[in-house]
């Protein structure tokens, strides 16, 4: 069957293509580095957890203090932060993400109950440490395998979402229960995204270490450069996954993405030497230039990510694309909103951290 | 007939969507009073200088905070999974419409989330001003986002001018928007106290106790005031053969109307019952029984607002089924498997009749109706039918079956439809 006859028609866009591209590029990198620092924040504890059983008991407790209290409010900015990219994706290739969804939907719909349960998991780790006892360990792995999970059915969803040609199976099965475990590029793709998180999870732990080493803690030196460690060698491991992942994707894809379109080609490869830069940087403890070069990579990686996606989508998207009727003043009113909603963050933020009196009750 | 259709025969669509959406707007609302409760509450532990009821505002911040922030906003997240599963045709206008909108209420949910957390997290460490202040801000924020979501979701009922126009404004500020507004604005203070009773009736000093109870009750039952007239004032915006769906006395969502229109005085009168002098258990275990009482009360309301909708998914516009109102007669004269993309099947033939009915069904029926599932069970509502019994009933949709979308397909179609409900599944 050709797949092509499958594709729904799209609906009317209110505002020019690119800018629903530009606002899904931008807001998909914040949603993806703040996923990688949860993700990575959960298996620092864990390490933490298995650093407490050996010898090193004091490192695994200062990992669980800096981290524990901070994972639930990761898991609120992650989900808050993918509602946008999964909003600008859905106005853009709903017509592709509806169908992909539709053919996984049970795994799907089963992402919003995974992370209700790894966000009361790491409040319960953070809330009752203690009372937890020898359970403590077990409420992180849970939590932790429940990002795991929600991660790998984001990854096949836009897998399935970019390859029409699976579609065709939900004539046979209909249950919604589709893992595109026959493209091989899927297990590269995810560990890419595990891996990146590990590396995330290092460099917060550095930035946490050297927030303590400035206010004068002992610890925080020793903090700063084991966290820019694990940064720096799972982003080196990463250039092994990454490897992987570009050699396991569909010839004319790679040929399409990296070698055919110019702009593609030269992002990919400022991408790569932001990563060797930010590895360098955390090699030579310096938690800052690392931050900013690790960020640069995530950004040039997503879009190299999207050149990808356009790529595997080429013969289907001048088909599928949606007419455009400009309706620009609810535009104007997101953009007051977002002008304003910045301010009162501001101001709250500065109320936050201005050291004030208790009430005299 | 844009889009694939899950298959979910047996459990049937609704009632996943009805779950995940009471339990969703059950917390959302809670989310929107509660925020006032909270900075009304300090402020009054304030002027009456009482400790006591500062540390239980505390108290029930965190309590506020574990739920409306984890389980209030996945639940969320879960409404637009579900129904992008079950109706991505309807979704996918929605978003297309109203991304703005949607990216304007995210805003508001970053500065909720925001201010929450810094309420929650500075109490005793801030002035008492500023952190007032910051309770304000979640609570005009939290209200914010209802007045976005409250123009989406009664567009779906009342979509208005924007059926000729297609412009986000008269979509959004659609006949019901006021109305809509109002009545869900008065449940979110009404709910803030009925949480405010599970908290409150487990503080242990007795006087106390009492006086928090009495003070939530207030909150219960003072809104009553202004939410009977405005569900009056939501009765009467919504078209006339909407109103006549909700109050068939052939259909399940009579009942559950019914069941809306008993429990607004229970409700009020047990929220009354509390300020008797009780026990702590009894007024622990009461606090529950309003909370049920609340749930169903809300679920019963979004149910018949859902059902009023019938036979569309948004009103005039897209049927249940996800078929275009100005496709139908075209879809009629074509017949539905060649219109459909997701068919197979291109056109019944004697060889592919049974594959072909099952097509049908799921192209046409599964959205609304289960296979032995608890919703409007297709076996259930062909008990003891004949086929030829069965094709008046196809006959009828739309007319004298006014709940549900006029049939779509052609002659072989209605038949292929009927041999596979009636032969098949009946089996």
């Amino acid at each position: 069957m050709d797949p092509s006859r499958l594709i729904p028609y799209p609906d009317i866009l209110p505002a020019p293509w690119w800018l629903f591209y530009v606002l899904l590029v931008a807001t998909f990198t914040l949603h993806l580095i703040m996923a990688n620092v949860m993700l990575g924040g959960g298996i620092m504890l864990l390490a933490g957890e298995w650093l407490k059983r050996g010898e090193q008991k004091h490192k695994g407790e200062r990992m669980h203090r800096d981290i524990a209290p901070k994972l639930p409010m990761t898991i609120a900015l992650t989900v808050n932060l993918g509602i946008p990219p999964l909003l600008f994706l859905q106005v853009l290739y709903g017509n592709f993400i509806y169908v992909s969804t539709m053919l996984m939907a049970v795994y799907w719909l089963s992402i919003f109950v995974l992370i209700i349960l790894a966000y009361y998991g790491a409040y319960l780790y953070n809330m009752k440490y203690d009372r937890l006892g020898g359970s403590r360990p077990w409420v992180m792995v849970i939590s932790v395998l429940l990002m795991l999970a929600v991660g790998f059915f984001f990854t096949n969803s836009l897998l399935i979402m970019t390859d029409p040609k699976v579609w065709p199976t939900y004539f046979d099965r209909s249950a919604g229960t589709l893992i595109h475990f026959s493209e091989p590029n899927l297990i590269p793709r995810y560990l890419h995204f595990v891996v990146s998180s590990v590396a995330m999870g290092g460099l917060v732990m550095g930035l946490l270490g050297w927030w303590k080493n400035r206010k004068g803690e002992p610890d925080g030196g020793a903090t700063m450069t084991r966290g820019l460690r694990v940064y720096a060698f799972a982003t080196l491991f990463q250039f092994l996954v990454g490897a992987l992942y570009l050699g396991t994707l569909p010839n004319q894809v790679l040929t399409r993405a990296a070698f055919e379109n110019t702009a593609a080609m030269a992002v990919f490869v400022i991408s790569i030497a932001t990563a060797l830069c930010s590895v360098l940087y955390g090699m030579s403890d310096r938690p800052w230039h690392t931050a900013v070069t690790a960020v640069a990579t995530i950004f040039f990686m997503v879009l190299f990510r999207y050149a990808v996606q356009n790529a595997y989508l080429e013969s289907y998207l001048p088909a599928a694309r949606a007419e455009v009727v400009l309706q620009l003043s609810p535009m104007a009113l997101f953009i007051a909103a977002l002008i304003g909603g910045t301010a009162v963050v501001v101001y709250l933020l500065k109320l936050a951290l201005r050291p004030g009196k208790e009430s005299q009750l | 007939m844009n889009y694939p259709v899950w298959e979910l025969a047996t459990f049937g669509g609704g009632v996943l969507v009805a779950v995940i959406a009471t339990l969703h707007v059950f917390v959302a609302h809670f989310a929107v009073g509660g925020g006032l409760f909270l900075v009304i509450t300090e402020m009054k532990a304030y002027r009456e200088k009482d400790k006591r009821i500062l540390d239980y505002v505390r108290g029930h911040t965190k309590f506020f905070l574990l739920v409306t922030m984890v389980f209030g906003a996945l639940t969320g997240f879960g409404i637009w999974l579900i129904i992008s599963l079950l109706s991505p045709a309807a979704t996918s206008i929605l978003i297309h419409n109203f991304v703005f909108g949607w990216a304007t209420e995210w805003v508001f949910f970053v500065v909720e989330i925001a201010s929450l957390l810094i309420y929650y997290y500075t109490f005793n460490r801030m002035e008492p001003r500023n952190h007032l202040i910051v309770g304000w801000i979640y609570f005009i924020f939290a209200w914010l986002s209802l007045f976005v979501i409250n123009g989406i979701v009664s567009f779906m009922l009342t979509p208005g001018r924007w059926l000729e126009t297609k412009s986000f404004w008269d979509g959004f500020f659609n006949p019901s928007f006021g109305a809509s507004l109002f009545f869900r604005t008065f449940i979110a203070l009404s709910l803030a106290g009925i949480y405010g009773l599970i908290t409150s009736t487990r503080i242990q000093d007795d006087a106390l106790r009492q006086r928090m109870v009495r003070y939530c009750v207030l909150w219960l039952a003072a809104p009553f005031v202004l939410l009977v007239p405005s569900a009056w004032w939501y009765l009467g915006v919504i078209p006339p053969e909407a109103r006549a769906v909700i109050s068939d006395p052939e259909l399940t969502v009579d009942t559950v109307r019914k069941a809306f229109l008993v429990l607004t005085p229970l409700l009020f009168l047990a929220g009354l019952f509390m300020t008797l002098r009780l026990p702590k258990t009894f007024q622990q275990g009461f606090s529950f029984v309003l909370m049920i009482l609340a749930f169903v009360y809300l679920g019963s309301f979004e149910m018949v607002r859902e059902s009023a909708r019938r036979p569309y998914i948004i009103y005039g516009y897209m049927y249940s089924n996800s078929i275009l109102k100005s496709d139908l007669p075209e879809v009629q004269k074509q017949g539905v498997l060649k219109v459909a993309r997701w068919a197979k099947n291109k056109a019944v033939t004697p060889a592919n009749q049974a594959e072909a009915g099952e097509e049908l069904f799921k192209l046409l029926c599964i959205s609304c109706h289960s296979v032995g599932g608890y919703r409007n069970d297709i076996l259930e509502r062909t008990g003891g039918m004949t086929v030829a019994e069965f094709d008046s009933v196809l006959d009828e949709m739309g007319a004298e079956e006014a709940q549900m979308p006029p049939f779509a397909g052609n002659r072989q179609e209605r038949q292929a439809l009927a041999r596979h409900v009636l032969e098949t599944l009946r089996k």
